[in-house]
Formats: structure tokens, sequence, C-alpha cells
């Protein structure tokens, strides 16, 4: 009876074991993805190729901050969303720790919580479809000029330049104001030269010699990272963010970006010259 | 001599029509032909009626046709042919979820994977919450108390919405997520934007979501994002795909996504009906009513969108013989698509737990993987058995597939809108049904 007994306990624990070693070898079903929400948050409104996540390494901005964060040792999540709106929503009512990106449409009052810190200053062209215009359209540095006619904005974008010229506003995304400038609901849009080939190239490769850049620089953007002094890090972030950028400026890191997503060495150059300007502030 | 020859002559002349397909025998397969006959004055009385055009109806059963007959007109002054292609918009998701399932079974992905695996951007997806009046901010969003999963959209219980349906149903947090949809140009597909389908997708997948995965059965773009999906995990374009690994095994050789110039002739016209009398062209123009925007005439152009939900042109023959094919398990002509087990899993499991799939039916249909599924015949839709399967398309096509009866019923017909329709689909499965004779 004793030795049955025995028999059963060294079965017992045999049976404990084999059942737990692949237990503790498997782990239970828990998908990982829900452990990587991340507090060190930027949301960044896209900007094809600058913010973009059809672009290797999230696009040239994107690859900037990751670099500059990486040299101080920290690391952020760059979220991108297609919409202004929400950039807004995360800015106010989640205290986001930054924004990124070009026509945020950040408000007077807002700009009060907010550090910001221009990362490429993207001088711009008009555009518009020539088949519609056979005549041609021409701006010259003169808003005038354009009288009369329709002008597709951004969403965010300041358009009282535009109002205050007799031209009429029509808002939406790149990819809507390049459908509706065919469509000639819109007669011209502005925009960075490296988004508007990136725009021809993937949209319209077909008709792209159609659409036409107006001569003068319609307007000169910066994109921008905001930190926001409402999250309990933001100041913090700010200056790590301030003296990763300045290495990364110094060291040679920002230019090599720049080349592999600009490949203009003018714009580079240009771009060098105007961080070592704001860093020496 | 003579009477010999024209005994040959007729011998030979009834043999070609019957093998053309133009004579069938119903009675072979248990159907009644004289009951069948019901459905010819169904249909033209429907376009004596003018609430339609024309129409190409099919019943088939135990692997043989019974009935298929052409009748009006699919243009002004054509008449419609069994061979007439169609816009079967809808109908194009079970094609969809046929070729995820094919990927599955290949143990290219599982169906409990998060959609974020393949697509990065479904990855930390929010819900919209909208908040009450007078907030400083419409809504907020909560993050998602899961991921999107490969089966949430098979079941189209993922979260995801149509815009479409914001014109029937008026709450405020669809009405306003679908305003952020338009906002990022995320449209129903039905008119083909100038981009390719995974350019809206990631969009969509950084867009939120109208419910937390699971928690909802809602018609949506969701066999949009698989039909991407298909293209992420077997790296081919999703027509390419669907051609390779559907259409010419299964000899379905008038589908496509984009009229070939040669069968342009074949493509029915779009009608407009007010179900009153009143029945025109389309017309080139988009066909826009409120959240709704059709474009029939984007099926002549040569675009690169290409969507899992609504982008296919079929005929009434193509698509029997892909219904034929789930109906035989998986397998058509000796050509093995699906297995019969991942054909039980998509046609005769729910997917969608309490939830029913009241969109194009009622309360007793629930959800499989790409099809609705009748559950029982105690609800105001009924066709005809437990475990019948089917879906529609928006310019009025229905497909209806019923295994214990081994009866498929195909009706396509190019009218808008398609709310009036469901009247004459349901009739026809009625009389689809009432010709089963043993």
């Amino acid at each position: 009876m004793r030795t049955t007994n025995k028999n059963r306990l060294n079965f017992l624990i045999l049976l404990i074991f084999s059942l737990t070693i692949p237990l503790m070898a498997t782990g239970p079903r828990v998908s990982t993805n829900f452990l990587t929400l991340d507090e060190n948050e930027i949301y960044a409104l896209d900007i094809p190729p600058f913010i973009s996540t059809e672009v290797s390494g999230g696009g040239a901005i994107s690859e900037i901050v990751n670099a500059a964060f990486s040299e101080e040792k920290m690391s952020i999540a760059i979220t991108t969303v297609p919409l202004q709106s929400m950039i807004k929503y995360y800015f106010t009512q989640e205290k986001a720790l930054a924004i990124m990106g070009r026509n945020l449409g950040v408000s007077e009052k807002d700009k009060k919580s907010l550090i910001s810190i221009p990362l490429y200053i993207a001088s711009e062209n008009y555009l518009y479809y020539k088949p519609l215009h056979p005549k041609g359209l021409e701006f010259k540095g003169e808003l005038l000029n354009l009288k009369g006619l329709t002008y597709g904005a951004s969403k965010g974008e300041d358009t009282s330049s535009y109002k205050n010229k007799n031209i009429k506003v029509k808002k939406g995304r790149a990819l809507s104001l390049f459908k509706k400038l065919k469509k000639g609901t819109i007669d011209f849009i502005s925009m960075p030269s490296l988004s508007r080939q990136w725009f021809l190239e993937k949209h319209h490769s077909k008709d792209k010699n159609n659409f036409t850049v107006m001569e003068g620089i319609s307007k000169t953007v910066a994109i921008k990272l905001y930190f926001n002094l409402n999250h309990s890090k933001g100041k913090e972030f700010s200056d790590s963010f301030k003296k990763g950028l300045r290495s990364i400026v110094q060291n040679g890191k920002y230019a090599s970006i720049l080349k592999k997503h600009i490949k203009n060495s003018s714009d580079v150059k240009l771009q060098l010259k105007f961080m070592d300007e704001f860093l020496s502030r | 001599m003579r009477n010999f020859l024209l005994k040959l002559i007729a011998m030979i002349s009834f043999f070609s029509f019957t093998l053309n397909g133009s004579d069938y025998n119903p009675e072979k397969v248990g159907l009644s032909p004289e009951r069948l006959k019901h459905i010819d004055t169904l249909i033209d009385k429907h376009i004596d009626e003018k609430k339609i055009a024309g129409a190409v109806v099919m019943v088939a059963r135990k692997g043989e046709i019974a009935y298929f007959r052409a009748a009006g007109k699919a243009d002004t002054n054509k008449k419609m042919k069994k061979d007439t292609i169609f816009r079967i918009v809808s109908m194009t998701k079970p094609l969809t979820s046929v070729s995820i399932m094919m990927l599955y079974e290949e143990g290219k992905l599982l169906l409990s994977d998060p959609v974020s695996k393949y697509i990065p951007e479904f990855k930390n997806q929010k819900v919209l919450v909208p908040m009450p009046e007078g907030s400083e901010f419409e809504y907020k969003l909560v993050p998602a108390k899961r991921e999107v999963t490969v089966r949430d959209l098979l079941s189209h219980t993922s979260g995801l919405l149509y815009l479409f349906p914001a014109n029937y149903f008026l709450d405020k947090k669809r009405q306003m997520l679908v305003e952020l949809y338009k906002e990022a140009d995320i449209t129903d597909g039905f008119c083909r934007p100038d981009e390719e389908i995974g350019d809206m997708v990631k969009r969509l997948a950084r867009l939120p979501l109208y419910e937390h995965p699971g928690e909802l059965w809602d018609y949506s773009l969701a066999s949009d994002v698989l039909g991407y999906l298909v293209e992420v995990v077997s790296g081919m374009k999703f027509d390419k795909f669907m051609t390779e690994r559907i259409f010419k095994p299964l000899k379905m050789k008038d589908s496509h996504f984009y009229i070939p110039e040669e069968k342009r002739d074949r493509l029915s016209k779009v009608w407009l009906s007010d179900w009153k009398g009143s029945l025109k062209l389309a017309g080139d123009k988009p066909l826009i009513n409120g959240n709704l925007a059709l474009c029939p005439t984007d099926a002549q152009s040569q675009g690169k969108y290409l969507a899992g939900g609504a982008s296919v042109l079929s005929t009434v023959y193509d698509y029997y013989r892909f219904a034929q094919m789930l109906l035989n398990n998986g397998e058509l002509d000796g050509v093995r698509v699906l297995s019969r087990k991942t054909v039980e899993l998509m046609t005769a499991t729910n997917h969608i737990g309490d939830f029913d799939a009241k969109f194009l039916h009622s309360e007793g249909w629930k959800f499989g993987l790409g099809f609705a599924i009748q559950k029982d015949r105690s609800h105001d839709v009924d066709s005809g058995s437990v475990g019948t399967f089917e879906w529609a398309g928006i310019y009025s096509t229905r497909f209806s597939i019923d295994p214990k009866e081994e009866k498929i019923t195909i009706f396509m017909s190019q009218t808008s809108p398609f709310g009036m329709h469901f009247g004459l689909w349901d009739r026809l499965l009625v009389l689809s049904n009432s010709a089963v004779a043993d």
C-alpha cells in the first residue's frame, strides 16, 4: 500500500513537471502589441516625403527627430496622422509631448504653451493645371495677379492674405487638392517642390507635365516640432532635443539624412546654414 | 438521301442547341420547369413596369444549370444577354475573402493575427467617443481594447465603417467619424480614386475606429483592407492574385477589375429607377446621394485602384462557377481552390456571436467569413434553408447558395438605387425555392 502511494506521488510530481515546463516555456497567449503604448509620443501630420509612413524611415524629418533623440540616448514614438484636426486633438486634449508638421493650425493662444523648433525650411511655389488654363497663370511675386481665382489651401493654413486680394479659398488635403485642380474647382495650390514631385510621381505620373509651376516663391514655410509645455516632460524633452539636434548638425548626421532624402546639395547647404543660425541663437 | 441529310442536320442542330447551354433539364436535378417559369413572369413584370431595364437570372442545382435566362435591355438599343458583364460591386467581397483564406491555408497568415503585423499603420488604434454638447472638443479618442484581427476584417467586426450607411444610420458618432473619413479622402471605393488601394488603407488605419474590435457588426471597408492585405502577404498586386489564383483556375474568363477594351460592348449600362415607371440611363456623371457616391463609368477606365470590396466586373456564368466551387466545398472541375474544412469555417460558422447581420437581411441572419448565413427560418427574410449563405451588390446583384438543397441562385441587374430591390431579390429566392420538387 505504501509503495503504491509513493509511486502515485512520484507520478503526480512527474505529471506536474511535465505540464508546467511547456507552460512556462510558451507563456500565455497575450499580444505584446498592447504593451507598446508610449507616453513620449509625437503626433505628426503627414507631409510626404518629409513626414510619411510611406517613405523609408518615416521621411527625412522623422529620421532627423529620431536621430536627435538617439544622440541623447532617448527614444520617442512618432505617430503620423492624416488630419490636422487630430493633431489639434492630441495637443489640446491629450496633452501630447509634441506635435510636428506644416500648417498645423496652432492658434495664438496655443502657441504660448508650445516651444517650437524648426527642422526644415521649405520654399513653396504655386502650381496650376495647364489644360484648364492654356494661356497660363502668372504670379511673379504678386498675389493680385491671381485675383478672382480660387486657391486650394491646406487645412490649418492661414489664408487671410488671399481673402484680402479677392481670391477665393477652398480647403482640403494635398491629395484632394490635386484632384480639385484637375476638376477645375480650384485654380492653384502652393506646395514645397519635394512634395509636389512626390505627389505627381505617385498619383499623376501620366499627366505630371500638365501641372505647371508659377514663377516666384509663393511662401516659405517651416516644418516644425512643437513641444508641449502642458506635458510634464515637455520642457525636459525640448532641451534634450535641442542638444541632440545641435550634435547631429555638428557631426554631419543631419546633413547625411537630408542628402539621402533630398538629393539637392544646394538645398542641403541652405538648410544647414539656417540650422546653424537657429542653434546659435 | 435528301431525307437522311435533313434528319442529320436536324440532329446536329438539336445537339448544338443543347450543348450551347440554351436548353436545360430542371427535372433531372429535382426542379419543376413549370415553377421555374414563374421567374420569367417575375422578371418580365418588373421590366414591363419599367422598374428595371433587364436582368440575367440563373438557378443551378446538383452541379447543373437548370434555369438561365436574360431578359430586357443592357443599354437603350442593346439586349441583355447571358454573357453581359456586370459591376458586381460588393459581390467582390466573397472573392476577396476566398483570396485571404487561400493564403490562410498556405500558412501565410492566421485569422487571429493582428492586421498590424502586416500593415503597421493598424498598430495602437483608437476608438472615437463623442463628447457632450458644449465640450471643449467634440470627441475623445480611447485606446482600442484589442487590435483588429484578420478575422475581424472577414466578419465585419473590426470597428471600421463604410461612409454610405451614414445616410440611413444617423447616430452622432457615425456622422462624426464619417466626416473624418471624408476629410481624409477615404471613399467607399464605388468611385475609383486616382491612387492605389494601399494608400487609402494606410490613411484609414490611422483614423479612429467606430467601436472596439469585436464589439459590433458593421458592414464596412474591411474587405478593401483585406484586398491590400492580399498584396502585402502574397507580394502580388491584388488583381494579378485574383486572376492567377481564382479567375483562371475556375475559368472565369469574363471577370476583371477594369473592363478590357474588347469587352466594353458587353458591359451593361447602369439604369436609374424610381421604381414607379421612370427608368433612364445613369449617364457619365457620378451619382451622389449624401454619403453615397457611385461612378458607373469608372469601370471603363484603366485605373490602379483595386478595391477588395467593390471593384470586380463579372458575368452570371462566371460567378456561378465561383459559387459552385464553394458549394462543392472548395473544388470545381478537378481544381481545388480551398479545402472542405476552410469552406465550412467560412460558410457554416457564425463569427459574430449574438449580433445579427441585418444590413441586407433581418434578424436570424449571421455572418461567416465573407457571407451572410441564414441561422433559422423564423424571421422575415427567408432564403430557403438554414445554412444558406449569400451576399449582394449595390447595382442590384445578388447570389444565394443553399448547401442543403445543393442549389445556387444568381440575379444580376444594373439598377440604382439598390434600396428598392430587396422585394425583387427576396421574391426571386421564394420562386427558386418553390421550384424544388423532390
